[in-house]
C-alpha cells in the first residue's frame, strides 16, 4: 500500500528517471563508444511520453564522463550507437524480433520482458514501478551490470557466469 | 522541470496536506534507485503541486542519506540535518533542538514516529534514551524548523520532526545487519512478508554502547544496553488503507550512581482513504506506555492514548480546506525520592484540539494559507495557535515564501508539579502554580530556487519573539518557577544542494543564531544563564557523497559548532568519512571513522568527551 511512499508522481517520469539512473550502474563495451567523450545514447521505441521525459531530464548531465542524450528509434531502425534501447508498452510486439546486440542494454515494459530477450523490465508492483534484470542476457550483450542495481531489482535471473 | 512530488496521498500529507511535502528540491531523475522503487505512482495525475512550494523551512533527511550517514540511532540520523543543534551528552543522551533554546529537556521542539508524538508530558520534550526506530525502515526524515503549531500543536514551537517509516510493502524479504565498533556494537534483524490482502514485517534491534570518558579521562560510568523489537502490517489499496504498527523496547543505562531503566511499548491504528477527487480522511489511535525508572530520584509509568481525525476538502473554487480534530489522555503516575517528587504524584492530563486550515489560490503562482488551532489543555486551558503564510513563485523553478505564527509550549509537570528536596519544605525547587505558556510570536521569510538543475539552495530569515520564558524566582520558601523572561531569537538558515556529475554531490548548510533574552521588569532568575539557555552562535555541516565506480560509495561528513558561551563548550569540529563496498547483489560492507579531525571534543557541558572511532558493519539482504 503505497500511502506512504516518497512521494508521487506519473508512470512515465518514474521510467524515464529509472532510465535515466540506469546508466551510473551499466558497464559498457569499451568498442560501443567511438571516442572518450562520446555520448551514452538512449533510444526510444514507442514510448513518445517517456521519451519526453527525458529529454528534460538529459541536457547537461554527465555520466561516466559522458554526456547523455535520448533519440526517438522507428520500428526496424539500426542500433548502431545505441546503448540503451527502451522498448516501450505499444511497441512490446517487436521486443521479441530483435537480435540480440552487443552493448546495448535493452530495456522493455511488458509482462514477458525477460522472456523475450530483455536485459531489464519494468514490473508494476502495487503502485510502484520495480524492475528485473536478466543476467544471462546482459552477460549476452557483454554488460556488467552493478550490484547496486540488482539490490533493487524487484527479481533478478541469475547469469552463468 | 516538471516533475512533481505529490504530497495528497503520503501518510503527513493530510496533515502536511497543505504544507506540501516536498523533497528538498530534488527532482525524480536525482533520485537514487532506492528512492525511485519507492515512488508511488498513479497513471492519471491527480493533485498536481509543483516541486518545492512548501512554504516553511523544511529538510527532509532520506533512508539513502541515513544509510550513508552510517548513523544507528535516531539522535545520529537526526545529524545529518543542517537545521537541527545535536548535542550528544554521553552514551545515550542528547541535547536536540532547532533555532536555539538547546537543553537535555528541550522543549520546544516536536517529535513524531509515524504520527506519534513522542514527548513526554513530563517536561514537553523527548527522552532520546528512549526513542528509537529501525533506521533501515525510515523511508525519509522530515525536519521543519520553525513554528508547526497550527497542524501539529503546542509545543511545535521551534520545530517538528517527522520520522515516516517505510510502507511494509516497501521492506519485504529479510535483512540482516551487524556492527562492531570501537564504541558499540549492534545487531539489526527484519522480515517482511505477505499477509491477506497486504504486507507485514516484523524487526528486532539491539544495540550495547561502551562506556565514555569525561574531561580529564574519568570514566563516565554510563554503559548502556537497549532492545527493541516491533512489526507494522498494511493492507488495502491507494484508495483505502488500514496500518497497524507497535514497538517493545526495553534499556538499561549506567548513570554512575543513580542507573536508569527504561521500556515501553506502543500501537497505532490508522485508516486512511482516498476519494480520489482530492479529498481524503484519516483517522488514527494510539496507545503508549513508558516506564522509567531513575533509581534513587524518580520512577515514572505514564500511559498516553491519543485519537484524532483528518480531513482534506476537495477544492472549492480558489480553496482547500483542510481540518482536523483530536483527543489525548496522559495517565501519568510517579514514585518520588527523597530527592524530589512531583506532585501530585498521579496526574491525568487532557488535550483536546481543533484546527481548520484554507489555502487559498490568490492567482497562478500566489497562494495564501490561512490555518488556526485551538487546544484544550489541564493546565492553561484554551490555547490558540494561528498562522498565515504566504507563497509566491515567480518561476517555476523559485519560490519566495513568508509566515507569521503564534505558538506556545503548555506547561508540562516539570513546570507545575515538580519539588525539591522530596519532602518540605521545598528549600530547592518548587513548581510554578501560576506558571503559563511560554508564547512565541514568529515571523519567517525564505526563498528557495532550482537554480540549475544540479543545484538547488534554500535560505529562511527569522524573527521569534518570546514572550513567559521559564525562570526560576526566588521566594521566601525558596526557588519557584515563573514566567520571568522575555526576548527574541533572529537568525538564518540555508542549505543548498549540488551534484557535480552523476556519480558526486555535495551538500552544505549553515545555521546563524542571534538570540537576546532579558528578565521582565521586576523578576529575577537564578539560573546561571538567563532561563538556563545556552546556543552556540552559528554552526555548519557538509556532506560529500561519491560512488566510486558501480559497487563502492565514499561518504565524508563534517559538522561545525561554535562555543556555546553558557555553558564552557568550546566550538568543534568533527569529520566523519564512511567507505562502502557492494561485493555482490544485497551485501554491504561498510567502515565508518568517526570523529577524525580532534583526538577528543566535548559537544556538551557537562557532558562525556567523544574519541576518534572506527566501525564496521555487514548489511546481507536475503
Amino acid at each position: 500500500m503505497p500511502l506512504c511512499a516518497l512521494g508521487q508522481a506519473l508512470e512515465h517520469e518514474v521510467k524515464a528517471a529509472y532510465l535515466f539512473r540506469f546508466l551510473s550502474f551499466v558497464e559498457w563495451p569499451q568498442s560501443t563508444f567511438l571516442r572518450p567523450d562520446s555520448p551514452i545514447v538512449i533510444g526510444v521505441l514507442g514510448a513518445d511520453d517517456v521519451l519526453a521525459e527525458l529529454r528534460e531530464i538529459v541536457p547537461g548531465r554527465v555520466v561516466q564522463g559522458r554526456p547523455v542524450a535520448a533519440v526517438r528509434l522507428h520500428e526496424g531502425a539500426s542500433l548502431a550507437g545505441v546503448h540503451v534501447l527502451f522498448v516501450g508498452r505499444e511497441a512490446g510486439a517487436q521486443l521479441a524480433r530483435l537480435a540480440p546486440t552487443r552493448g546495448v542494454l535493452v530495456v522493455s515494459d511488458s509482462e514477458r520482458g525477460l522472456d523475450q530477450g530483455a536485459v531489464v523490465n519494468f514490473v508494476r508492483a502495487e503502485g510502484r514501478v520495480r524492475f528485473e534484470v536478466a543476467l544471462d542476457a546482459a552477460e549476452q550483450r557483454e554488460l556488467r551490470i552493478s550490484s547496486r542495481m540488482l539490490a533493487v531489482a524487484s527479481s533478478v535471473r541469475p547469469g552463468k557466469l | 522541470m516538471r516533475y512533481r512530488v505529490l504530497a495528497s496521498l503520503c501518510l503527513w500529507s493530510a496533515a502536511a496536506g497543505a504544507q506540501g511535502i516536498t523533497l528538498a528540491a530534488r527532482d525524480l531523475a536525482d533520485l537514487s534507485l532506492e528512492q525511485l522503487a519507492n515512488v508511488a505512482v498513479s497513471s492519471v495525475s491527480r493533485r498536481e503541486e509543483p516541486l518545492s512550494r512548501a512554504p516553511a523551512s523544511i529538510y527532509v533527511i532520506t533512508g539513502d542519506d541515513i544509510r550513508r550517514s552510517g548513523a544507528t540511532s535516531l539522535p545520529e540520523a537526526l545529524r545529518l540535518a543542517p537545521n537541527l543543534q545535536v548535542a550528544r551528552v554521553d552514551s545515550s543522551q542528547y541535547a536536540i533542538t532547532a533555532r536555539g533554546f538547546n537543553s537535555t529537556t528541550a522543549n520546544k521542539l516536536l517529535v513524531l514516529i509515524d504520527g506519534r508524538t513522542v514527548y513526554t508530558p513530563l517536561f514537553s520534550g523527548t527522552f532520546w534514551d528512549a526513542q528509537d526506530v529501525l533506521l533501515e525502515d525510515v523511508a525519509r526524515i522530515e525536519v521543519i524548523s520553525g513554528p508547526g503549531a497550527t497542524l501539529w500543536g503546542a509545543n511545535a514551537v521551534n520545530g517538528v520532526i517527522n520520522v515516516i517509516t517505510k510502507s511494509a510493502e516497501g521492506t519485504q524479504g529479510t535483512l540482516a545487519s551487524l556492527g562492531a565498533g570501537s564504541q558499540e556494537r549492534q545487531v539489526v534483524a527484519r522480515h517482511g512478508g505477505a499477509l491477506e490482502g497486504g504486507h507485514y514485517r516484523l524487526y528486532a534491534k539491539a544495540a550495547k554502547r561502551d562506556e565514555t570518558s569525561l574531561p580529564g579521562g574519568a570514566s563516565n560510568r554510563d554503559q548502556a544496553d537497549r532492545a527493541q523489537v516491533g512489526f507494522r502490517a498494511d493492507w488495502g489499496s491507494p484508495a483505502e488503507g488500514f496500518t497497524l504498527q507497535g514497538d517493545l523496547y526495553g534499556g538499561e543505562i549506567d548513570q554512575a550512581a543513580q542507573p536508569r531503566e527504561i521500556d515501553g511499548l506502543n500501537v497505532l491504528g490508522r485508516w486512511t482513504r482516498d476519494y480520489g477527487d482530492g479529498s481524503a480522511l484519516r483517522v488514527q489511535a494510539y496507545f503508549d506506555h513508558t516506564h522509567r525508572e531513575h533509581r534513587g530520584v524518580f520512577k515514572e509509568n505514564l500511559d498516553s492514548y491519543d485519537l484524532q481525525a483528518q480531513h482534506a476538502l476537495k477544492r472549492y473554487g480558489r480553496h482547500r480546506l483542510l481540518w482536523g480534530l483530536g483527543v489525548r489522555h496522559h495517565d501519568d503516575k510517579i514514585e518520588n525520592s527523597a530527592a524530589l517528587a512531583f506532585m501530585p504524584a498521579q496526574r491525568t492530563l487532557n488535550e483536546a484540539h481543533v484546527f481548520v486550515q484554507d489555502e487559498v489560490s490568490l492567482r497562478p503562482g500566489l497562494d495564501l494559507t490561512l490555518g488556526a488551532k485551538a487546544e484544550r489543555n489541564t493546565y492553561t486551558g484554551n490555547e490558540f495557535l494561528p498562522n498565515a503564510r504566504l507563497a509566491w513563485q515567480p518561476t517555476a523553478n523559485q519560490l519566495l515564501w513568508s509566515a507569521v505564527s503564534r505558538a506556545v509550549r503548555a506547561p508540562a509537570r516539570l513546570d507545575r508539579d515538580l519539588f525539591a528536596p522530596g519532602n518540605p519544605p521545598f528549600t530547592q525547587l518548587a513548581g510554578g502554580p501560576e506558571f503559563q505558556s511560554e508564547v512565541s510570536r514568529v515571523f519567517e521569510l525564505g526563498y528557495r530556487a532550482q537554480a540549475a538543475q544540479n543545484l538547488s539552495f534554500t535560505i529562511t530569515g527569522f524573527h521569534h519573539q518570546h514572550e513567559n520564558l521559564r525562570t526560576l524566582s526566588p521566594s521566601p520558601a525558596g526557588p519557584v518557577i515563573a514566567n520571568g523572561l522575555e526576548g527574541r531569537t533572529t537568525g538564518i538558515e540555508a542549505w543548498g544542494a549540488w551534484r557535480g556529475a552523476d556519480w558526486w554531490r555535495i551538500e552544505a548548510g549553515a545555521v546563524r543564531l542571534d538570540q537576546s533574552l532579558k528578565l521582565k521588569p521586576g523578576a529575577t532568575d537564578l539560573q546561571a544563564q538567563p532561563g538556563g539557555v545556552a546556543d552556540p552562535e552559528s554552526w555548519g555541516k557538509l556532506r560529500a557523497a561519491f560512488d566510486l565506480g558501480t559497487s563502492r560509495e565514499l561518504d565524508f561528513m563534517v559538522r561545525y559548532y561554535g562555543e556555546i558561551e553558557g555553558r564552557s563548550v568550546p566550538s568543534y569540529a568533527a569529520l566523519d568519512a564512511r567507505l562502502a563496498w557492494h561485493p555482490r547483489r544485497n551485501l554491504e560492507v561498510s567502515i565508518l571513522l568517526e570523529n577524525l579531525l580532534e583526538a577528543r571534543h566535548v559537544e556538551w557541558s557537562p557532558g562525556a568527551e567523544f574519541e576518534r572511532a572506527a566501525s564496521l558493519k555487514l548489511r546481507i539482504g536475503l
